[in-house]
């Protein structure tokens, strides 16, 4: 790209859609990308829905979302590592990453928002309802295990879960994965893991996986996303960190928790999943989605959001509320 | 002096050939301040009926024909050797095909030194100001029946994935019905993508909806099918003689060809049209020997580059829906060069066209199978006839067009053909850095976006991209430059004639250089600025520009044309 790319002064008409901001915290820079009602006011219920996103997306994956749902105001970062954000040396570790979610919720002003996390987001939304009880609504979790319970399984060899999820060994070896998946194969190979993992019943924009694919254009930005790999295995092997870890488990989570499920998911077994409550320490709303393979936010963003207007629109005050949304929806 | 009575006698104040951007908008207001005002325009006039839709119609309706003057269609399609030149003919000009987009250039644009020195956005922005008011322009936006089209949301995404921010740019469309009762109501528009086909809504703010009856209101004539052919200096100013294209083809040539006689001129052709005239007053028939040398140099395509765009696998892009162009993102590359990309809409029997033209593998089996389920199912056997499986997307579907403008070099030369038509001379050569950008630019909102970059087929050849290097306009400017003395350019600053006193220049010929944006803006605030100019020899302020053309209001500014004579002297 040439050095001087600025936009158009004599313009004064930005189209504003997708709004974006640059935060400063935690001693790093987060991209998060915010659609829906300007103010918070009117959202439904005045509710906002933080989404943390899982490996190797970004906020793009959360845009399908975004459009599904036009009257809630959504706000979805580039996690720590990822392009667009800052990608600093250090702070991959579980810890810090809900310390990023915590202080992001706070910088953006939100008060109790629902968190949304899928994958890798899903399991850092686990840990961050252990770990920061009162400062989120609901908890919504899509195609994650709980952490333990993930963990547990793969220890114990339960339902081949210990072979569901290859990569993690060789993403161990410093440097030379995110060198390979930068390189023209390996491209090809991070776009073959979203579509060939598609449901029979999901319509999957591979345009979009392509986009984000080019995103990662070099090994310094697919460093930060396969750190997070490295780092929990090392918590995990640490005997200090994996004390404070458990420590963390043991607090049960106080906030109602969906887990919303991708049927066809290969990657994560279904069976394992479903056992998250024992975790969790409390009750888990199971909510399978048919056909419908890991990438629940790429192929079946509407069924996504017909879940989510479900929890933001409590069953007794449903009539009026869907009126509500209906003539917004209209007005979009 | 002159007034109605006259008219009869051919005499007027003033004769505006042309009835595009620069001569409806210079019409209008030389009626407004009084004068008796003959528009010639060499097209027909069209009601939103007329507009060609079906197939047959577009065929034989949309383009003009050139051997039929006056007759076909009310767009021109002009080939020359290194460049292809579309432009518009019919009362409202250019604006009856145009893609609406309204767009003030950024400011560095006219200190590139092309340009006279009085000649910048701060004191064209008045200018301006008055012509968006009167073309109704405003940005697309959700109405209550309409989402944001697809494409626009496409594009819009595109550029964000390169982590910039597109515009949406200003188009003069009714975008909302206008349901106010003490209004008669209009349809808003209903986004079916047809503007290069004329609006069959009137959503589009033409100029035949706005300038120009508010010409005819005060009294100026508009002559249809009247092609202006010649313009000769007489005592009493100028004698333009035309041809008369209505006129039965057997009736006599005195009544074909016709003479007005006017005070001033102003030539508002089109560029290549006004060209065309001038040089053939200067070199053929010799009328106007003293027009500069400078004129038809410096010729621009406004760095055109239409047809490419990006292919998309999966996701439906539809350019045929909404209006034409709805948002843009400008690259400046350190003040000296500008690159402007918008997304852009097909006309719906084109995107037919094409998805049917292009071939596929899929189609051919699609049909196939099919047909062999339809044979099978007729003989009693299990295979279910799909109907909905022949239909198909097709390639434009899921293809994103982009309209690429940028600040080509302006060295092109036009001159005239031992026919006496006009003829474009223009190479590549030195606007070469600027296209090679602006295709990088396109290539990397593909990419980005994950998508496919297809290059114009006027470019390069699809399969082995071979060099083409032809580039298409819609945007032709220059030609009569405006300059700060007589050696420099053809027109003053004010787009008077050097050396013919009463000539006036008023439409995208006058442009010295590439806008490196689409230009009606830019052409309409000249040409007010034009007219401004020759109603009070003096420059238009920001303030005045509420009332300085509206009824009764400021003494200078006259509005009825009937009983009174005109006010200023005009020159002989």
């Amino acid at each position: 790209m040439p050095a001087n790319l600025h936009q158009n002064e004599g313009m004064p008409f930005p189209a504003d859609s997708i709004r974006h901001q640059y935060i400063h915290v935690n001693g790093t820079g987060f991209h998060v990308a915010c659609s829906g009602p300007i103010d918070l006011k009117d959202s439904i219920n005045k509710q906002a829905i933080f989404c943390v996103h899982g490996f190797p997306e970004g906020w793009l994956g959360w845009r399908p979302l975004m459009r599904a749902m036009p009257d809630v105001c959504i706000f979805a970062p580039d996690l720590r590592g990822y392009p667009t954000s800052d990608l600093p040396k250090k702070g991959y570790d579980v810890f810090t990453l809900t310390e990023d979610i915590h202080l992001l919720i706070q910088a953006l002003g939100l008060k109790k928002p629902i968190l949304l996390g899928h994958d890798w987001g899903g399991a850092l939304g686990w840990l961050y309802a252990h770990r920061y009880r009162d400062s989120i609504e609901q908890l919504v979790v899509v195609n994650c295990t709980h952490p333990r319970t993930l963990v547990r399984a793969v220890l114990t060899f339960q339902d081949f879960q210990t072979l569901r999820i290859p990569w993690v060994p060789p993403f161990q070896i410093p440097f030379l994965p995110e060198y390979l998946l930068t390189t023209k194969p390996g491209r090809k190979l991070l776009e073959l893991s979203f579509t060939l993992r598609e449901g029979s019943g999901g319509n999957m924009d591979t345009d979009l996986v392509r986009e984000l694919v080019y995103r990662f254009s070099d090994a310094s930005k697919m460093r930060g996303p396969i750190e997070y790999y490295r780092e929990i295995v090392q918590t995990l092997l640490h005997k200090e960190k994996r004390q404070k870890l458990t420590a963390l488990y043991d607090q049960a989570i106080q906030v109602p928790v969906t887990l919303v499920w991708g049927l066809e998911d290969r990657a994560l077994s279904a069976k394992v999943a479903q056992q998250s409550s024992r975790d969790a320490g409390c009750y888990v709303d199971w909510r399978p989605l048919e056909n419908i393979g890991h990438f629940v936010d790429l192929e079946a963003s509407d069924l996504l959001a017909r879940e989510l207007y479900r929890l933001l629109t409590p069953a007794e005050k449903m009539n009026i509320k869907t009126t509500k949304r209906s003539s917004a929806l209209s007005v979009a | 002096m002159q007034s109605k009575a006259n008219t009869a006698n051919n005499k007027f104040d003033v004769i505006v050939i042309g009835s595009g951007f620069g001569g409806a908008i210079t019409a209008c207001r030389l009626a407004q301040s009084g004068r008796s005002v003959c528009i010639l325009e060499k097209g027909k006039r069209w009601d939103r009926f007329d507009f060609p839709r079906g197939p047959g119609e577009v065929s034989q309706h949309a383009i003009a024909d050139e051997n039929q003057p006056g007759a076909g269609g009310f767009i021109e399609y002009l080939a020359f050797r290194n460049m292809d030149v579309i432009q518009g003919t019919g009362v409202g000009g250019g604006s009856l095909h145009y893609f609406n987009v309204h767009i003030q250039p950024p400011p560095f644009i006219f200190a590139k030194g092309d340009w006279p020195k009085q000649l910048n956005l701060q004191t064209l922005s008045p200018y301006y100001k008055l012509a968006a008011k009167m073309l109704g322009a405003n940005t697309i936006h959700e109405t209550e029946h309409r989402d944001i089209p697809r494409r626009t949301q496409v594009f819009e995404d595109a550029v964000q994935s390169l982590g910039l921010h597109a515009s949406r740019v200003p188009i003069c469309v009714r975008l909302e019905d206008q349901k106010d009762s003490t209004k008669e109501p209009k349809a808003g528009c209903d986004h079916c993508g047809n503007c290069l086909l004329g609006c069959h809504l009137h959503a589009k703010n033409t100029l035949d909806l706005n300038y120009i009856p508010l010409a005819e209101k005060h009294g100026a004539l508009v002559l249809a099918q009247h092609e202006a052919i010649n313009i000769r200096p007489d005592a009493q100013g100028y004698s333009v003689s035309c041809i008369d294209h209505s006129c039965a083809p057997a009736d006599a040539s005195e009544e074909k060809f016709k003479t007005f006689q006017a005070h001033q001129v102003v030539v508002a052709a089109g560029t290549l049209g006004t060209n065309e005239l001038l040089l053939r007053c200067k070199h053929k028939t010799r009328t106007l020997p003293r027009l500069s040398p400078e004129l038809g140099k410096r010729f621009s395509g406004n760095g055109d580059f239409l047809f490419a765009g990006t292919h998309y696998q999966r996701r439906i892009v539809e350019p045929g829906r909404g209006p034409s162009i709805t948002s843009g993102i400008g690259f400046n590359k350190h003040n000296q060069q500008y690159v402007f990309i918008e997304d852009l809409g097909y006309p719906d029997p084109f995107i037919w066209y094409f998805n049917n033209a292009i071939p596929t593998l899929g189609r051919f089996k699609r049909v196939l199978k099919q047909a062999r389920h339809y044979l099978s199912e007729a003989l009693g056997t299990g295979h279910n006839f799909q109907m909905e499986e022949l239909l198909e997307s097709g390639f434009m579907s899921s293809f994103l067009p982009y309209l690429g403008m940028g600040t080509d070099a302006s060295d092109g030369v036009l001159s005239l053909d031992k026919s006496g038509k006009i003829k474009v001379n223009w190479s590549i050569r030195n606007s070469l850095p600027m296209f090679k950008d602006m295709i990088q630019h396109m290539k990397e909102l593909s990419k980005a976006s994950g998508g496919r970059f297809i290059n114009s087929i006027l470019w390069e050849t699809p399969i082995f991209g071979l060099p083409i290097k032809k580039t298409l306009t819609a945007h032709p400017l220059g030609g009569c430059a405006m300059s700060d003395s007589p050696l420099t350019g053809v027109t003053n600053d004010c787009g008077e004639v050097w050396g013919y006193k009463g000539l006036y220049v008023a439409d995208g010929a006058l442009m010295p250089a590439a806008i490196g944006v689409n230009p009606s803006a830019t052409i309409s605030a000249v040409a007010e600025r034009v007219a401004f100019q020759m109603i009070h020899h003096r420059e238009l302020k920001m303030d005045e520009t509420d009332y300085a053309y509206s009824s009764g209001s400021q003494s200078s500014t006259r509005t009825t044309t009937d009983s009174q004579p005109p006010q200023k002297e005009l020159s002989s």
